[in-house]
């Protein structure tokens, strides 16, 4: 990236997508930042569409405004901006526009500091089969077939995972933690440059949740390839996947209990690190359970609090791929041009550091991405 | 009959393979036995019946996820899986882990003749090795659910065509007296399947690929 000096060369080169990404990640509407540079929003759309180029003031105005340095615009990208379409968001109706759109710039800026990082690191090859011809309906024989499917072109038995986050990581797949404070998105997962990227709200609270929100999400990468996201039925088959993947059929049926016995549910979760929540569904969805004591149980689960803050819980898994390729990297080249060669701003680039590497510590207050 | 079993039997019904199958079995009873408590019309032989049709699903289903070693051949209305050069039937000899599986056969006429050893000679030790048909025959109730399993080779039948004879007889489940399932060392139960092992992430250095910074 250029200097942050280097206005008049940030002003020639100017990359108007840039700007679009900038301004997304600030989580700014058109007319928000029109009026922090005193334009108009049409202006602004103007710039981003690329029929008009900012003047030098322009865009030190613009720099100032999205907290970025001025080189940050001429920066050449390794990878497109992601196109939202082609995201599957998890609780996609209750997020809004701008958060999902500030994730996806985070996301961007995550796969070029990854295209960044391949030049220095080999990290592990994709490896997600395509489970399904994704353009056919899924019947939930399909899915469960499709997640034992994959188990087994992993080399996994019928038995359970002690470690999602690093399974995935080892087959390939770039995981990223999302602050804990969003409160809209649990998860969501793209392909992008031909690596796979899923991005979790990594809740101390509630690892299950997190291990479940992982597979529901290896679930869109591995039969929603073709899928148009945020589809309700694309939805439930991820769910449905999750669920076979982490609880295989086979296995799962030979130890669920036939009633409602609290005991025996809580130490099915001490075994298979899955919430009492997911194993109640599915030891309804495989009719080990009726509807009605599926409800009673939830029922139960909410009066006691149970819903939110489950006992039991297994220990946090952290995602290492990235700050393991960063580390590697940095025996190379020093982190702040790292930094620099991320065309990512400073405070973001440290901020999604901070959240990677301190993952099992605790997450950064300071650093806003 | 204390015979051994011959090595291909070994072999093709490996301690994984009885698990598949004990698996499809339980799997059936548990949900027979379920529905079976709905309704006071369910009786003994609706449930012996229900557990041979949700059998035949399950059994076929281990089979479509384990077309390596197991496929499903139904010869005419018969169901038979087949594993490596046996022949495998599937029939219900039994209500309780108590019953002797030497003198459980099952209760079909005529259905199972051509399961029996052809060239056995009553009075003679059967050549087990030319052997390539097996029983799968299984105990179980509406209460407890499955209680034994075994596979079994058979020798010899009587006029109406019913099995009267085993070669030979080998347990690969039974319910512990306490309800519950006894280690397989004790009582050949299946084991729950242990934690999957995840192997370590390895990045390594990119020394050749890299290139040079602009």
């Amino acid at each position: 990236m250029l200097n942050r000096s280097d206005i008049h060369t940030a002003t020639h080169l100017f990359r108007p997508a840039r700007l679009t990404l900038a301004r997304e990640l600030r989580m700014l509407t058109k007319s928000d930042l029109a009026a922090q540079i005193d334009k108009t929003p049409s202006a602004v759309s103007q710039f981003e569409s690329g029929k008009v180029r900012p003047d030098s003031s322009t865009v030190l105005r613009l720099a100032l405004a999205l907290n970025v340095p001025p080189g940050f615009f001429a920066f050449e990208s390794r990878a497109d901006f992601i196109p939202i379409e082609t995201c599957h968001f998890r609780s996609l109706r209750s997020a809004s526009q701008r958060n999902r759109r500030k994730l996806l710039a985070i996301g961007t800026h995550l796969s070029d500091l990854v295209g960044l990082l391949e030049q220095y690191a080999a990290l592990p090859p994709e490896n997600v089969p395509a489970a399904a011809d994704s353009t056919q309906p899924l019947s939930d024989d399909d899915v469960e077939r499709c997640a034992a499917d994959v188990r087994r072109r992993w080399g996994l038995g019928l038995g359970p995972i002690p470690n999602v986050v690093r399974l995935l990581e080892t087959r390939g797949i770039v995981v990223c933690p999302i602050e804990a404070g969003s409160k809209d998105v649990d998860a969501f997962s793209f392909w992008h440059v031909h690596r796979p990227y899923v991005f979790l709200v990594m809740d101390k609270r509630s690892p299950s949740r997190s291990r479940f929100d992982a597979c529901h999400e290896l679930g869109h990468l591995a039969i929603h390839s073709r899928v148009r996201p945020g589809e309700p039925m694309a939805e439930r088959q991820a769910d449905r996947f999750a669920s076979a993947f982490l609880l295989p059929r086979e296995s799962f049926l030979r130890e669920c209990p036939d009633r409602l016995n609290w005991d025996h549910f809580y130490e099915l979760k001490r075994r298979w690190r899955v919430s009492v929540a997911a194993l109640l569904h599915r030891a309804r969805d495989l009719g080990m359970i009726s509807t009605a004591t599926y409800r009673r149980a939830f029922i139960h689960l909410n009066r006691t609090g149970q819903r939110t803050h489950e006992e039991f819980e297994p220990p946090e898994e952290t995602p290492e791929l990235i700050a393991k390729a960063v580390e590697i990297a940095s025996e190379e080249i020093p982190m702040d041009h790292i930094a620099t060669d991320s065309g990512m701003p400073p405070s973001t680039f440290e901020a999604l550091l901070g959240l990677i590497r301190l993952a099992q510590d605790s997450f950064p207050s300071g650093g806003q991405l | 009959m204390a015979q051994r079993p011959p090595d291909s039997f070994v072999r093709t019904f490996s301690p994984g393979l009885q698990k598949l199958l004990v698996g499809a079995l339980a799997r059936a009873y548990h949900a027979v036995a379920r529905a079976h408590r709905l309704h006071p019309g369910f009786n003994e032989r609706t449930f012996g019946f229900s557990v041979y049709e949700v059998g035949v699903h399950e059994l076929s289903s281990i089979a479509e996820e384990n077309a390596d070693r197991l496929r499903v051949k139904w010869i005419e209305q018969a169901f038979r899986l087949i594993a490596g050069p046996y022949e495998v039937a599937y029939h219900k000899v039994g209500h309780s882990a108590h019953d002797d599986i030497r003198v459980s056969f099952p209760n079909n006429e005529g259905a199972v003749t051509s399961m029996v050893l052809a060239s056995y000679l009553p009075g003679l030790e059967p050549d087990l090795s030319q052997a390539t048909r097996v029983v799968l025959a299984h105990m179980g109730n509406p209460e407890e659910g499955l209680c034994a399993a075994y596979l079994c080779i058979p020798i010899g039948h009587d006029a109406a065509g019913r099995i009267n004879e085993w070669g030979f007889t080998y347990e690969i489940f039974r319910k512990a007296g306490d309800g519950q399932s006894g280690s397989s060392e004790s009582t050949g139960a299946p084991d729950f399947p242990p934690d999957e092992v995840i192997e370590q992430l390895r990045v390594t250095p990119r020394k050749r690929e890299r290139k040079p910074r602009a």
